[in-house]
């Protein structure tokens, strides 16, 4: 599963955005609650990548002071990062689709 | 956050990431953000307190290379480092491209980047950016050449510029600005006009070869206008003066004579009979050796331009100077006509047709 996330991390991220802005923390929580634990990525490593898609103008953020405890920095997906997001899930699907239909040649 | 493990581990992540100032600031915010986070949702599960720590930097992973990807988009030396990478294969491409392209690589189609940024320039580094670009793309992302190396290279090259498209646009304006292609090649043709116009004339044709040239240039000219932000009058005086009777590199001249009339040597025979056209090349390089035009364009000066949807009506004060007198001085009328379905199109006038109206004496 591991090998499989690499590169896929990004539309995870993109997805949980998809309904509603997010701070890190709760997009890390949704992916795993969505995927019933099976995916649980490296907490860190969620950050360099919203900053990147930040970057590329696939989400954009706003921060909000909170009564208690820091503030929070919600991050939510652009028109550039839906049409991002369309386009990775096609290819994803397309793929899983291609490897179901070797897995059901075999069988199994 | 008071616990100094997770003071360390935010420590570590911002130094490996090289961020400063704002950046450093709101990355330490968010990282603070996500142990905060934590903390509450794991004491809500009932987790230990003394084993949140443990959990909330295991999960984390390591900081050193979370904060390396950070480096990435904040560390000054990494993105310099970048830069000069990128055009460290932009001008070793040009050494490999150059001799095997040559003026055709102005030719090929690149995509949208170049339409929106300026490359008009010296000759060899506009090769040098395309080059760069070619090279660069396939060393990253689109995007990262976008909004790195092309504004860095544009740069490089504006500053060694002397082409007289960029006179016309004060420089808070050029990104903002399109400039075709199609003057990039003009201006370019208008380079090899000159060196080969140099080359096939004799001394007595004088006038009439400024006056050619002088055309070619201000062809070029008013296309700029067409794309000046305003109708002010624009004096453009010229820090390196553009010398119509250097032939710098001959061998250069002859590639050049050779492509700008495309080889059609009788024309040059026609112009100038006293060469002996026994061999192509010898017939160039006896031309070019004459080197036989003195004048310097000095100033130019666009007089007025009125301007339509799609035509505009340039006209030039222009001084031609001897080596010390002017010696002329010309009102020069062109009207430029934009035709929409030009770019990408690679030939000019499908873009831009200039027609001369009139030439006078003030």
């Amino acid at each position: 599963m591991t090998d499989l996330l690499k590169g896929t991390t990004s539309t995870l991220i993109l997805a949980a955005l998809s309904k509603e802005e997010l701070y890190g923390y709760r997009i890390i929580q949704l992916i795993k609650e969505t995927s019933d634990d099976a995916l649980s990525l490296g907490e860190g490593s969620v950050y360099p990548i919203l900053h990147a898609l930040e970057g590329k103008g696939l989400v954009k953020s706003r921060w909000e002071t909170q009564e208690i405890g820091p503030a929070r920095k919600y991050y939510a997906l652009t028109a550039k990062g839906k049409k991002e997001l369309e386009g990775a899930a096609k290819v994803w699907r397309s793929y899983t689709g291609a490897v179901d239909g070797v897995l059901g040649f075999a069988g199994v | 956050m008071s616990n100094v493990e997770y003071e360390k581990l935010v420590e570590q992540v911002l130094k490996a990431s090289g961020a400063l100032g704002s950046a450093k600031k709101d990355l330490r915010q968010e990282l603070e953000n996500h142990i905060w986070e934590a903390i509450r949702v794991l004491e809500g599960e009932g987790v230990s307190s003394d084993n949140i720590p443990t959990i909330i930097i295991q999960r984390f992973g390591s900081p050193r290379e979370i904060g390396k990807q950070f480096a990435t988009m904040y560390n000054t030396i990494y993105v310099v480092g970048k830069i000069i990478l990128t055009f460290t294969i932009g001008l070793v491409a040009l050494f490999i491209l150059l001799p095997l392209e040559g003026p055709d690589a102005f030719y090929k189609y690149h995509d949208a980047i170049e339409e929106r940024y300026i490359d008009v320039g010296w000759y060899d580094r506009t090769v040098a950016l395309h080059s760069g670009l070619d090279a660069s793309e396939c060393t990253y992302p689109v995007d990262g050449v976008e909004n790195v190396g092309l504004p860095a290279g544009n740069i490089l090259t504006l500053c060694h510029t002397k082409w007289l498209v960029m006179k016309f646009l004060p420089p808070l304006q050029i990104s903002g600005t399109r400039i075709d292609r199609a003057d990039v090649l003009r201006v370019m043709k208008m380079e090899g006009g000159l060196r080969s116009v140099d080359a096939a004339y004799g001394e007595d044709d004088l006038e009439e070869i400024a006056e050619l040239v002088l055309e070619d240039y201000l062809r070029a000219l008013a296309i700029g206008a067409w794309h000046a932000p305003t109708d002010d009058i624009i004096a453009m005086n010229f820090d390196e003066p553009i010398e119509m009777g250097e032939a710098v590199d001959r061998e250069y001249a002859l590639l050049e004579a050779a492509t700008y009339w495309e080889g059609d040597l009788s024309q040059l025979v026609e112009w100038n009979p006293d060469i002996n056209p026994t061999d192509e090349v010898e017939l160039l390089r006896a031309a070019c050796e004459k080197q036989l035009l003195c004048y310097t364009l000095r100033q130019a000066m666009v007089q007025s331009v009125s301007r339509g949807d799609d035509q505009a009506v340039v006209v030039f004060d222009v001084q031609l100077h001897g080596e010390s007198d002017v010696v002329n001085a010309s009102h020069f009328e062109f009207q430029v006509t934009r035709f929409e379905h030009g770019y990408p199109n690679d030939t000019t006038d499908d873009i831009f047709r200039v027609t001369k109206g009139f030439a006078y004496l003030p």
